[in-house]
């Protein structure tokens, strides 16, 4: 008897199963809808899938081992925020240029049409229209010394995107690029899509060249 | 079911396996009383002085947004969705939401996240701190872009916000995310980008870049107000904070 309740009262307390109370992996929980534990203490909270508490979620992370031109997440969740966190090395070419586009639903601008803004206080023309020129922000500088050389251009930053099915998709990057290639470059961009579907996937695309290994991107969702 | 054991009364193997069930098998419930019954927000997983090691789990889903520690999550405070919105009015009283419940020196760091839809009207979102316009109060200074364009001293409203600014628009919208320092003892500071003029008229949307100092550093933030002449259904805010 006392054994019994040393085990399930003592050490480590795993979610147990079955007449032998054996342990068990993702089947149990810790409270319900309606019976909520109120304060729960620990020193590391270690969670493989999606925190609902109203917290930024990181919904997948990539790492590339070997370079990609361009990379898609799938989106299982129907969050109306996204955030896109870069720290990636890329391949550019001061002659030819390198450029980041961002493409919702595997899609092309026929379908997505894409509204490029000027930068206050620039002098906005009058007129604009809608192209297939999805820039993210990401960029290279065409920085001096490389021309007509393939080159690595470092880039970090975020991309905010708001997703809101039946709304235009709206997105805002921030993005430090060229870094370490002699003339690193902010660039502070935004941009509208002008459809109004659910997005299902996120997908980064670059216009030359690839991300090269050891690029990590990140996306982040809220709701 | 949970057999309370009597006194003087002998208890079946059975009943006492079912007690072990109750309390260790399966999903585990907070519960409370001779009965072990599940209770709700009652009690606690560990304690401040008796913490557990490390939770694994899958999902996690609290009611509460706080947290603490340091691992500076950012956490929703709180979100407005105008639902109905006003298309129509462009007069004052100017559509208004004061997020309120706010403590500057526990909150002070705040990110916000907002969209504004407006009408063919002119308008923007602006931002007042703890619910108070008047100029002298607030001394909000506002620094545009490289060229570090200051004007508005003395203004109440921060330029924090979404807006868009011309005529012949259809379904107009715009969206920025802003980060605020809000701690007392010291000027308040702000940054954001920010998109205006989304829509699908013929004027150019723009990327703006924006930086406020709010001189007023005594005054414990309790609240923000989000206020424009139309805020039209489908506009959102939401006020995170971390740490």
């Amino acid at each position: 008897m006392n054994n019994n309740f040393e085990y399930v009262g003592s050490g480590n307390w795993l979610p147990h199963g079955g007449p032998n109370l054996d342990n068990t992996n993702g089947i149990y929980d810790l409270g319900a809808q309606n019976e909520r534990w109120k304060d729960v203490y620990c020193n590391d909270l270690h969670v493989t899938g999606r925190n609902s508490s109203n917290c930024w979620n990181v919904m997948s992370e990539i790492t590339l081992s070997t370079s990609a031109t361009s990379i898609e997440f799938q989106l299982s969740s129907e969050y109306e925020n996204f955030t896109l966190i870069f720290d990636a090395v890329m391949y550019a070419n001061a002659t030819l240029g390198n450029m980041g586009y961002i493409t919702f639903n595997n899609d092309s601008s026929a379908s997505y049409g894409y509204l490029s803004t000027v930068f206050w206080p620039m002098a906005a023309p009058l007129v604009s229209t809608y192209t297939s020129q999805q820039r993210l922000g990401i960029y290279d500088s065409n920085g001096p010394g490389n021309t007509g050389t393939v080159y690595n251009v470092y880039v970090r930053g975020e991309a905010y995107i708001n997703a809101r099915a039946g709304a235009a998709k709206l997105v805002i990057s921030n993005i430090e690029t060229d870094i370490d290639a002699g003339f690193p470059v902010l660039n502070v961009f935004s941009g509208i899509h002008n459809n109004t579907d659910t997005v299902t996937s996120i997908k980064i695309t670059l216009s030359r060249y690839a991300f090269n290994s050891g690029s990590k991107i990140r996306l982040m969702g809220a709701d | 079911m949970f057999e309370p054991l009597v006194n003087s009364t002998m208890a079946l193997d059975q009943e006492m396996n079912y007690n072990f069930y109750h309390v260790a098998q399966g999903s585990v419930l907070p519960r409370g009383g001779t009965s072990l019954v599940p209770t709700d927000s009652v009690y606690d997983i560990g304690s401040s002085t008796y913490p557990w090691d490390s939770v694994y789990v899958n999902s996690v889903h609290c009611s509460s947004t706080s947290y603490t520690g340091t691992n500076l999550l950012w956490t929703k405070l709180t979100d407005v969705y105008f639902s109905t919105g006003n298309a129509t009015t462009t007069t004052t009283p100017h559509i208004r939401a004061e997020i309120s419940g706010l403590n500057g020196d526990n909150h002070h760091e705040l990110q916000i996240i907002a969209r504004l839809n407006a009408d063919t009207t002119q308008t923007t979102m602006k931002m007042y701190f703890n619910g108070d316009s008047v100029s002298a109060n607030y001394d909000c200074l506002k620094l545009q872009n490289s060229l570090s364009t200051m004007y508005g001293t003395g203004s109440a409203e921060a330029p924090i916000m979404c807006d868009v600014n011309t005529s012949d628009l259809t379904n107009p919208s715009s969206y920025c995310m802003s980060f605020l320092n809000t701690k007392t003892g010291t000027y308040r500071r702000g940054n954001m980008i920010r998109l205006m003029n989304a829509h699908e008229g013929n004027v150019v949307p723009r990327t703006i870049i924006g930086n406020i100092v709010y001189k007023n550093s005594a005054t414990t933030i309790t609240s923000l107000v989000f206020e424009a002449n139309t805020i039209c259904a489908g506009s959102y805010v939401g006020i995170w904070t971390r740490g």
